[in-house]
């Protein structure tokens, strides 16, 4: 232990001390959006006319809002499940990595997208699958130093986790229906970190094409994000108070303090979900979502037992359809309860992706050998030779 | 009948050695089982038996059991594709090189991911256990935590029955096994309760000690 934790001691106190004020802070804030959500729970004439207003005075390239999808649901709805179908299909993957480092003997980095192909309603064992892919300057000079930064890297498994789930179904679009793919992140992808705006809509594109071959095969995709900090509703509800004293045209683009999910935990029960919502993002990071129909929805889930609000997003031409929103929810609490807080697939792609450090010091220790082999002068650089000494515990040695 | 794979080396020492194998391969391997490892780089064969079966858990196998039903094809991916292996460990007892069995520990333990089989071929299992010198190997495992008196009721019962119900044999394993623990009391009288309750057809009696 080389951290002198007796000099944090009292700077966890203060992080105390600051949490519980903000608590304090933002429990009158979350009572008021609260209030909100229930007056304006049915007032969909309101809803529309507000929302249509606010094309108008707010920059729509900052404007971050959703609208319920139907007027069947109240925006303060918590729907309990229904029973899920006997049989269905879940595909799901997840990716993992490891980040090249200039302290390297070689620059490389490895990609690992594993996933697991369940089948409910069946004694049989879930299909696993994982498909490594080494990544390092290639001899046909395409591959550069650009392509080795941490935000490439992530780019790109991100590329990798969305295609291989695409195969998947595609390969797997004759199994037991309903066939349901399910990320755990969010389905409207944006590659975060990356300035340049060609290789932005490159990602986005290729994202949203895999999304639409998974239509194709008539599968459904969800995207399951656990404790997600969007505030697309509270923008909403601020949206709403167009025409009131409250109305602050400013809170419109700004990011909330609070997140949806504080006002979810408040209103659903477990193995409840909220109403549908549809995106309203009218900037051009969308455009492409909604030129190949792949439009978003979204609704909030409680999971049981001990997990915390999910969002789950879904294509909204599935999100259309109020049986499969019904079975998806379905579906997905029948996951959640396996292990009383998230979705078994997820625990499981993310288990079988995972790069754990042993792995990543064996594949070092290969690509170390194999460049020996060759008689290629193999040594990491003399800051990780000496950050290798000093972690790697003590051992005792005896005679 | 044929010896079977059971499963590979873990790890394995001198004394003896660990065998992993699935959910799936635990239909066979029992305690007190005789097993070998034959290595794939052609060294010495190595006997063992079979002194302890654990199955491990993890943090999602605990979390898996409170739920109220887990399904099916859940415990399937546990068992199935779960890299959780059951693990058995071996006391060495014997190994045999050139065609010669030699009862004792062997000179070089195996290596990771040597094949372990089951000994089921009767002529084999005669070969072995004609000798009885490896009994003491057992009996001095006592220090290592081994419950050597299970182990042997457990031993002898199954070997007497691959023997064909060789009754003489299993007498004279049990004069051995007497004349080894004369001076243990506390761990002859109920080995030799146990044998008796195993194997009802054989006059195992406290009489023999005399």
């Amino acid at each position: 232990m080389s951290v002198e934790f007796e000099r944090v001691i009292d700077q966890v106190r203060a992080l105390g001390d600051s949490a519980e004020k903000r608590r304090d802070a933002s429990a009158h804030q979350l009572d008021d959006l609260l209030d909100k959500l229930n007056r304006y729970a049915t007032a969909w004439s309101h809803i529309d006319l507000s929302l249509e207003k606010a094309v108008s005075i707010v920059d729509q390239q900052k404007y971050r809002a959703a609208r319920p999808l139907t007027q069947t649901e109240p925006l303060n709805a918590g729907i309990a499940p229904a029973p899920p179908p006997p049989q269905a299909t879940f595909i799901s993957v997840d990716g993992s990595q490891t980040m090249p480092s200039r302290h390297q003997s070689y620059p490389y980095f490895l990609i690992n997208i594993g996933g697991i192909i369940y089948e409910r309603g069946t004694d049989q064992a879930p299909e696993i699958f994982s498909d490594p892919q080494l990544y390092f300057h290639g001899d046909d000079e395409e591959t550069d130093d650009k392509d080795f930064t941490a935000v490439a890297v992530t780019v790109l498994r991100d590329m990798g986790e969305i295609e291989l789930l695409a195969r998947t179904v595609w390969e797997n679009r004759t199994a037991t229906t309903p066939l349901l793919a399910i990320l755990d992140q969010r389905l409207q992808y944006w590659p975060i970190g990356v300035q340049d705006s060609v290789a932005q809509q490159d990602a986005v594109k290729r994202w949203v094409e895999a999304m639409a071959i998974m239509q194709q095969c008539g599968a459904w995709l969800a995207g399951y994000i656990e404790r997600p900090e969007t505030g697309a509703i509270i923008t909403l509800l601020y949206t709403l108070d167009m025409g009131t004293q409250d109305f602050k045209p400013e809170r419109l683009i700004e990011r909330p303090q609070m997140s949806d999910a504080a006002i979810f935990r408040r209103v659903l029960q477990p193995g409840e979900r909220s109403c549908v919502f549809e995106i309203v993002n009218n900037s051009t990071n969308y455009s492409k979502f909604q030129e190949k129909n792949q439009e978003i929805c979204f609704f909030y889930y409680c999971p049981p037992g001990l997990g915390d609000i999910a969002r789950v997003d879904v294509p909204k031409w599935a999100a259309q359809q109020p049986e499969v929103i019904a079975q998806i929810h379905a579906l997905l609490d029948d996951q959640c309860s396996q292990l009383g807080s998230y979705p078994y697939i997820l625990t499981r792609a993310d288990e079988v992706a995972v790069v754990r450090g042993d792995d990543r010091d064996y594949l070092d220790r290969l690509v170390q050998s194999e460049l020996q082999r060759r008689g290629l002068t193999v040594q990491d650089t003399g800051k990780q030779i000496g950050k290798n000494l000093t972690r790697s515990g003590k051992k005792r040695f005896s005679m | 009948m044929q010896n079977i794979e059971i499963g590979r080396i873990l790890r394995a020492a001198t004394q003896g050695f660990a065998v992993g194998c699935r959910a799936t391969q635990l239909d066979l391997p029992a305690f007190g089982a005789l097993v070998k490892v034959t290595p794939l780089n052609g060294q010495e064969t190595i006997y063992g038996l079979i002194y302890n079966i654990n199955v491990d858990d993890d943090p999602l196998v605990q979390r898996l059991v409170l739920a109220e039903s887990p399904k099916p094809a859940v415990i399937e991916d546990q068992r199935q594709n779960r890299i959780l292996p059951i693990e058995m460990s071996v006391i060495a007892i014997g190994y045999e090189r050139d065609g010669i069995i030699r009862q004792g520990f062997p000179p070089r333990p195996p290596l990771n991911l040597d094949p372990v089989v089951m000994v089921l071929d009767q002529d084999e299992i005669a070969r072995f256990t004609d000798k009885l010198s490896y009994l003491r190997l057992i009996l001095r495992a006592a220090n290592e935590n081994v419950p050597v008196d299970q182990l042997l009721v457990a031993h002898i019962r199954d070997v007497y029955r691959l023997r064909g119900d060789d009754a003489a044999w299993a007498l004279r394993v049990i004069e051995e096994v007497i004349e080894l623990l004369r001076a243990n009391y506390e761990t002859l009288m109920p080995t030799l309760e146990a044998l008796n309750d195993a194997l009802p057809e054989l006059p195992v009696s406290a009489e023999m000690i005399e």
